[in-house]
């Protein structure tokens, strides 16, 4: 039985995630020692006065540089023990940016070592314009309320002043005289210099560093275990504490796998604060709830910190902090409070791409985090709302707004891993036009390539992929196929000799080339950190390079954690070299990310920066909603994979990565057809919509489980459809504003503290509220709808009553809710392909307030150019009121680009009796046809132009 | 069915809204509900939507508004003088695509005017806006629809002229199976009698040899000896266990050295593992080996570290019981032996009416074994009988020899050796009966046109594996580079693997799929299964092998005796609602 269970571990089945493969916060040095030196602090913070202040980090008030016009202070540092030194930058960018509640700027405080002894850091931030947009924001002047030699206080906004403090250096935020986030507060400012190995034992004992390679025994064998009986519980914890906080400064190892660490200690920890807050969010990628756990404190659920270092985790397992495919160093923390907004947020984003850990812990004072990374700077950002969704904008005011996608990209994608040659393609492209069900994108996983050689193509199977792509091109639909980061070492291979050839590929510890197993066998990675690794990637997508594809081929990119089989965590050692001097473990968690900009880099050089790209990615980090989406990878299919798709995506859209999505009826295993129905009622809600199965499963393409089940798979993808209009203006408002097309409640209702933790409901955009069923055989769900609106129901146009009620849930019913007050713009005509549908006429729901009031909007363009950057677009706002609802063009020529469609349909909902006599178009004085019942007007083919401006009376 | 000229005219309308488009055909609407949408058009009154929902007014059909519930508002390419084609405001809808000079055809509301030219429409006519313009490609369509029904036609003739051969052979076989079922159930009869005969000779030996033993020996003598046999059999057991243990051990090393290879990788390395199988398939086959061993073992009742389970040492005193037990049933079996030698035929089946063939084969042939001439004791009366007289005579010339029986009544050792070749020759009988049985109780479809094809085998090469089904029987997979040979499963049924799905269009469509089922379990998958998919062809070939699912294979072949002259028919009138 132990090897069938060993097999079962190995290869599939329920057993989950070796824990033992991936490291805990013991295991990986600097978190231990961070943590330790954490607990060390705390400790001596409770036995000293508070005037005497135990931290040793003083900032040098004679070396204060203020330039308040300028918008910046600038200061030194001093580590009072070891006598190093530190620049520390305060920086104010504005953020005039439109439709946020405040004008208030975003906060920038860097630290970083001056004169560091081995070398300059990573500076994921500054270094080519990585992980923030280039330029950054102007700087924003301020004015100084107070200073004095242990104190500056300056005014960022009206009512928002920070204070600097110098003895021990650390700062807060204040709100209305409210502080609202403080740093080093609690004394867990931590900053490790750059030590030569040697001098350590004859600097400065108490903190100085031994050798120490974790080893005990060796431990000051000349001091005698001095009375030991004498040592209080108290006095023998901070001992262990003080050699815990000194441990694996040169060398650790895991699971058998050496890490040389020549350059000894550099990680960075820090206490943030978050007075008053109850909810905190962010953080991922992790496999748990939407507000954060403690992971600190009495009765924490978790005991490890929240990690983040991207890794390819194999059937991860579900409420759990270990780390999984993407990180965003990011944190959104929510109250509840008197404002006219009825709660209030900061956020808070540390520009890191090394390891981090985060503790979370609940105080009395509200919520307090401790963030601790194994290398780079201190570079962090501070977003002050205070709304979530000023949050969001002004965090992707820095780190990019979502890229515009491709109108195709947000239908249906239909996966699995493998189609297995040219015939299998067109069986299934077939099937969906039989059973009428639309998609758009047919994937291809690794299968389809020579022996793993990505930009080729099996020579049997897949002989013919021109023919293969224009075939499903001609029905409007594209392909995407799989190029992975690991390049088969192999000179034969056209991609891999030139990389060789150029010296592109990442290196390891003694400078030669890199190479690891993945699943070519023996591989290399491309140097992405290396402007021309960069290049030379996005050059392999031109046609002339990647042979057999065609402009209907978009990408994936799998793996890129990177993955690498036989690497310490199943990823690449941290000692290896990038371009520059950087170790990988200061670059690890953009690595990915950079393959995924490469990427679609190449899809703009290919197509001469006229076709937007498409790329799809697992690995992520700051700044992906660049260059695409991003998927929850290898899940499982259960009801508890499918019920956690819910958090997960909303704590990455919330992070600024909205395009996103979970495989529909999970990676790993069969789902049976109930789970794989409600999976795609909900999957087709979501952001990113493809169906994926591993090469193991069962087939289970929609047709395949008949009736009644492919009716409702087909009615699932035909309401994504439907919505697109809908969808595709969310997707252009997280362009423009940075909020998540699939949001938490707590977005739309942030004053609304029944929302703050919901996590089994999610909004599209501001309209629709959905609570999808995740169990199995439920007749109903209970749901909660936020009183602050008054509710239909999607499918029946019924008034909801709000709060907490009950809903029945059959197999067909998807729980959707549409807020009063709202215009939904649909297309309700069913076409194969999203870009086949694009000059259909449109309806509209307006769904009414309880002032018999509702407002929307709409944006749309050609799908798929940059045209509309020259104004090939249009965005039309609608306003119904007193009974009249009026069109008006906000911007664009889309008109003239030949953009607009009729309206064929509007629908009143919620309309108060009285009864309506006459619909008419003002102006023409057009009657219109209409039917009435029960409170629902169906307007008929008022053919109102879009794009157009119109009024329609209804009396 | 395929006349007038359709005429369009176009009319400029607003941005995207369709253009209306007159058409003065009527063909291939249905008749029934022609009349309907006309009746509504010219009396311009109510039209009721088809499901009954709703009456919505004559001028709402086709309007490019979905009225009603069913779609049956814009549904067809319609009627009369100016009136408007089918749309695509339903989604449930259907339009109608006349594709003069060639056949016309039914489409999803999806595709009309979504810029597609759809093959289905050669005439075009499923693209009336400005969007684009279809050509009409209707005579080429058909010139194409012609030549590959020509050609289908051809194979078809071709494949119904052997399907035909089939049924003629089905015919036949059938007869000939049950003439040689009711020969060799004969010919078993027989042989049963001749051994029971040979049995009784032996056993009247065995006894007077035993009489002389029992005037030998007392009983008291026997039993004296018994103990000591029955400790050499002791010593043999013990033995036999030691070696079963040793076995065991060595396989419990073999077991654990693989266990601990696979336990070690997994610590180790992981996902890296994975990977080494992908890149090693030599490893990973012997994994996979190594668990279709143990689970094969498993199912053959061994205990799951592959060990075989020891059974336990008898005691002594039940062998002695069992020894007494044994004698006692011999020699009960020969009196049973001598009673039935003894016993003779009272019916005469052969000259009463109402008695079956065998049962007058039998009784002639009772009378040959007795010795007893059947012409002077029983005048033949069945007519096929002289027929069948010399093959079935010759069977058993052996047993008409009465001289050898004297020499065999005399000679133990010689009765004996007869004996056991006589025993041989049932068994071959029998196992000749089982076959035929088993194929007469197989489902060989409509007119049993698949008998011919009773165990014919079939092979294709798919890139490194060669697959080969047996009807009926088996299906298998080899590599072409070699090596054993992997079990895909056996003939269990007719049908598709998913019953139900999709829209077959033959009436007995149960007979277009066969299943082979429960073949080697797969590594962390099912056990293999092959499902089989018929076409009509002028020879029997498989045309292509697939796995869409790990360790579900699908086979397509062709074969004539899936041929039907009414599917063509259907296969014209093909649309999808």
């Amino acid at each position: 039985m132990r090897f069938a269970v060993l097999l079962y571990v190995l290869f599939g089945g329920t057993a989950a995630v070796k824990r033992s493969d991936f490291k805990t916060c013991a295991q990986s040095g600097f978190c231990g020692r961070q943590r330790a030196f954490g607990e060390l602090a705390t400790l001596e913070k409770s036995s000293n006065n508070e005037s005497e202040d135990s931290s040793r980090y003083l900032l040098l008030t004679s070396t204060l540089k203020i330039d308040a016009v300028g918008g910046t202070v600038g200061a030194q540092i001093l580590d009072s023990l070891s006598n190093a030194r530190f620049q520390l930058d305060v920086t104010l960018l504005r953020s005039d940016i439109a439709e946020t509640s405040s004008d208030a700027p975003t906060l920038r405080t860097r630290v970083f070592e001056l004169n560091p002894l081995h070398a300059s850091p990573f500076d994921v931030a500054n270094a080519d314009n990585l992980a923030l947009v280039s330029p950054l924001p102007p700087a924003q002047n301020f004015s100084i309320v107070h200073q004095s030699p242990s104190l500056l206080s300056i005014r960022l906004a009206n009512n928002i002043i920070l204070t600097i403090t110098a003895k021990p250096f650390s700062w807060s935020i204040a709100r209305d005289n409210v502080d609202v986030v403080s740093f080093n507060n609690r004394h867990f400012f931590n900053y490790e210099y750059q030590r030569a190995k040697s001098q350590e034992k004859s600097d400065d004992p108490p903190v100085a560093v031994k050798q120490d390679d974790g080893d005990e025994s060796g431990a000051d064998p000349l001091v005698p275990p001095s009375k030991p009986k004498e040592l209080s519980e108290r006095e023998k914890l901070i001992e262990k504490l003080k050699k815990d906080v000194q441990k694996d400064m040169w060398e650790e190892s895991f699971s058998g796998k050496q890490d040389s660490k020549p350059r000894g200690p550099t990680s960075i920890g820090f206490d943030i604060e978050f007075p008053g807050f109850s909810h905190i969010y962010g953080l991922p990628q992790h496999a748990s709830s939407y507000f954060l756990k403690p992971t600190r404190g009495e009765n924490a659920p978790y005991s490890e910190p929240y990690r983040l270092y991207n890794f390819d985790v194999f059937e991860y397992e579900l409420d759990n902090p270990m780390a999984l495919y993407g990180s965003v160093p990011f944190l959104l923390a929510h109250k509840k409070s008197n404002s006219v907004l009825g709660g209030e947020s900061v956020g808070l984003l540390w520009v890191n791409a090394a390891e981090m850990w985060v503790d979370v812990e609940k105080t009395v004072q509200g919520t307090s985090t401790h963030w601790m990374a194994e290398a780079g700077i201190l570079d962090l950002l501070i977003f002050l709302g205070p709304t979530p969704k000023d949050v969001s904008n002004q965090m992707t005011h820095l780190t990019g707004r979502s890229a515009l996608p491709q109108h195709f990209s947000i239908g249906y994608h239909q996966s699995r891993w493998n189609y297995i040659d040219e015939q299998d393609v067109h069986d299934v492209d077939v099937k969906f036009d039989e059973f009428d069900i639309p998609y758009d994108v047919l994937w291809l996983d690794i299968e389809h390539t020579d022996g793993k050689r990505y930009f080729t193509w099996d020579k049997v199977k897949f002989a013919h992929p021109k023919v293969m792509q224009d075939e499903l091109a001609v029905k409007g639909r594209k392909m995407v196929s799989i190029v992975d980061p690991h390049i088969k070492s192999d000179d034969g291979y056209l991609v891999s000799k030139k990389a060789t050839e150029l010296g592109l590929w990442v290196k390891n510890k003694d400078g030669n080339h890199f190479d690891g197993w993945c699943w070519p066998g023996t591989s290399h990675w491309i140097d992405y950190l290396n402007p021309e690794g960069r290049k030379f990637w996005a050059e392999q997508f031109k046609y002339s390079n990647y042979e057999g594809s065609t402009k209907n081929l978009y990408t994936w990119n799998d793996m890129n954690e990177p993955s690498v089989f036989n690497g310490p965590e199943i990823t690449m050692q941290k000692d290896n070299l990038h371009f520059g001097g950087y170790e990988h473990r200061e670059v690890h968690n953009i690595y990915g990310t950079l393959l995924h900009r490469s990427t679609a880099e190449g899809h703009l050089l290919r197509s001469d920066n006229t076709d937007r790209p498409f790329v799809l990615s697992r690995a992520f980090f700051i700044g992906t909603q660049r260059y695409g989406a991003i998927w929850t990878g290898d899940n499982t299919a259960s009801w508890d994979h499918l019920a956690i798709s819910i958090p997960m995506l909303l704590t990455i859209g919330v992070s600024g990565v909205t395009f996103c999505g979970a495989d529909v009826g999970g990676f790993f295993g069969n789902p049976d057809n109930e789970l794989l129905v409600r999976w795609y009622q909900i999957g087709s809600l979501q952001p990113f919509f493809r169906a994926h199965a591993h090469i193991d499963a069962k087939r289970r393409e929609p047709w395949l489980a008949g009736e009644p089940y492919t009716g409702l798979m087909r009615e699932s993808v035909r309401r994504r459809y439907r919505i697109m209009p809908y969808l595709y203006t969310l997707f252009w408002e997280a362009n423009q504003n940075g909020v998540p097309v699939m949001r938490p409640l707590m977005y739309e209702f942030p004053g609304d503290e029944a929302t703050y933790a919901a996590e089994d409901a999610f909004m599209v955009g501001d309209t629709l509220l959905v609570h999808p069923v995740v169990q199995p055989d439920v007749s109903t769900v209970q749901v909660y709808l936020p009183p602050s609106s008054n509710w239909y129901d999607y499918d029946t146009f019924a008034p909801v009553k709000s709060g907490h009620s009950t809903v029945a849930t059959p197999l067909e019913k998807v729980p959707i809710f549409i807020r009063g007050g709202t215009i939904i713009p649909r297309r309700d005509r069913i076409r194969r392909a999203v870009n086949l549908s694009l000059r259909d006429p449109y309806t509209f729901i307006i769904a009414l307030d309880t002032q018999q009031k509702a407002h929307g909007q709409i944006y749309t363009d050609d799908g798929h150019s940059y045209e509309y950057t020259r104004g090939a677009y249009i965005h039309a706002r609608f306003a119904y009121s007193n009974g009249v609802l009026s069109a008006t063009t906000v911007r664009g020529n889309g008109r003239d680009a030949g953009l607009g469609s009729r309206v064929e349909r509007i629908v009143l909902v919620g309309l108060k009796s009285g009864g309506v006599k006459s619909v008419v178009v003002e102006g023409s004085g057009k009657r219109l046809e209409f039917k009435s019942e029960g409170g629902v007007v169906v307007v008929k083919d008022p053919k109102v132009i879009v794009g157009e401006e119109w009024k329609i009376v209804v009396s | 069915m395929r006349k007038s000229v359709p005429y369009f005219v176009f009319f400029a309308f607003h941005c995207w809204t369709p253009t209306v488009v007159a058409v003065d055909s009527l063909l291939g609407v249905d008749p029934s509900k022609r009349t309907i949408y006309e009746t509504a058009i010219h009396s311009a009154s109510l039209f009721a939507c088809l499901d009954g929902s709703k009456n919505i007014p004559a001028a709402s059909i086709n309007d490019d508004f979905c009225d009603c519930n069913d779609g049956s508002d814009e549904p067809v390419q319609l009627i009369v003088v100016v009136e408007n084609p089918g749309t695509s405001a339903c989604s449930n809808g259907v339009f109608y695509c006349v594709n003069e000079g060639h056949i016309g055809a039914q489409i999803h509301s999806s595709r009309v005017n979504d810029g597609i030219c759809d093959p289905e429409c050669c005439d075009g006519s499923d693209e009336y806006s400005d969007l684009i313009k279809c050509p009409n490609v209707c005579a080429k369509a058909a010139a194409a629809f012609k030549k590959s029904e020509d050609e289908k036609s051809n194979v078809l003739q071709k494949g119904l002229k052997i399907k035909e051969e089939y049924i003629k052979y089905a015919a036949k076989a059938k007869g000939d199976r049950s003439r040689q079922i009711k020969a060799f159930e004969f010919e078993k009869w027989n042989i049963t009698g001749r051994i029971e005969e040979l049995k009784g000779c032996i056993a009247e030996q065995y006894e007077s040899q035993l009489n002389a033993l029992k005037a030998e020996q007392t009983k008291k003598d026997a039993v004296r000896l018994l103990p000591a046999k029955l400790a050499t059999c002791n010593r043999h057991n013990k033995r036999l266990l030691e070696d079963v243990e040793t076995l065991n051990s060595r396989v419990s090393e073999l077991t654990s050295i693989l266990d601990h290879f696979a336990t070690l990788k997994a610590v180790e390395e992981g996902a890296a593992f994975e990977a080494l199988l992908r890149d090693k398939p030599i490893l990973k086959e012997t994994l996979a080996t190594f668990e279709e061993f143990k689970a094969k073992l498993k199912q053959d009742g061994g205990l799951d570290d592959g060990r075989i389970d020891v059974p336990e040492l008898p005691e002594i005193e039940n062998s002695v019981d069992e020894l007494y037990n044994e004698s006692e049933i011999e020699s009960h079996e020969i009196d049973l032996s001598l009673i039935s030698k003894n016993s003779a035929p009272t019916l005469d089946y052969c000259v009463d009416a109402s008695s079956t063939f065998i049962q007058c084969v039998l009784q002639s042939t009772q009378g040959l074994i007795g010795g007893i001439s059947w012409t002077a004791k029983y005048p033949f009366v069945w007519p096929g009988w002289t027929k069948l007289r010399t093959s079935i005579a010759s069977s058993f010339v052996v047993l008409s020899k009465s001289e050898e029986d004297e020499i065999l009544s005399k000679d133990a050792a010689k009765a004996r050796a007869k004996l056991s070749e006589i025993e041989r020759k049932k068994n071959d009988v029998e196992q000749k009966l089982e076959a035929l049985n088993k194929k007469l109780k197989l489902d060989l479809g409509p007119k049993n046109v698949w008998d011919k094809l009773i165990g014919e085998c079939f092979k294709i090469d798919s890139f490194e594996y060669s697959y080969e089904i047996c009807l009926f029987e088996k299906a298998t997979q080899k590599n072409i580079g070699g090596g054993g040979g992997t079990d895909l499963g056996k003939f269990t049924r007719w049908g598709a693997r998913n019953e139900g799905v999709g829209s077959l269009r033959y009436s007995d469509s149960k007979y277009l799929h066969m299943m082979f089922e429960n073949g080697a379990q797969c590594w962390n998958g099912p056990q293999r299964s092959v499902e089989v998919q018929f076409e009509c062809g002028s020879a029997n070939k498989v045309i292509g092998v697939s796995e869409p699912s790990k360790c579900e294979y699908a086979m397509k072949m062709q074969t004539p005796a899936v041929c039907d002259a009414e599917a063509t028919d259907a296969e014209d009138n093909h649309d999808e609602f």
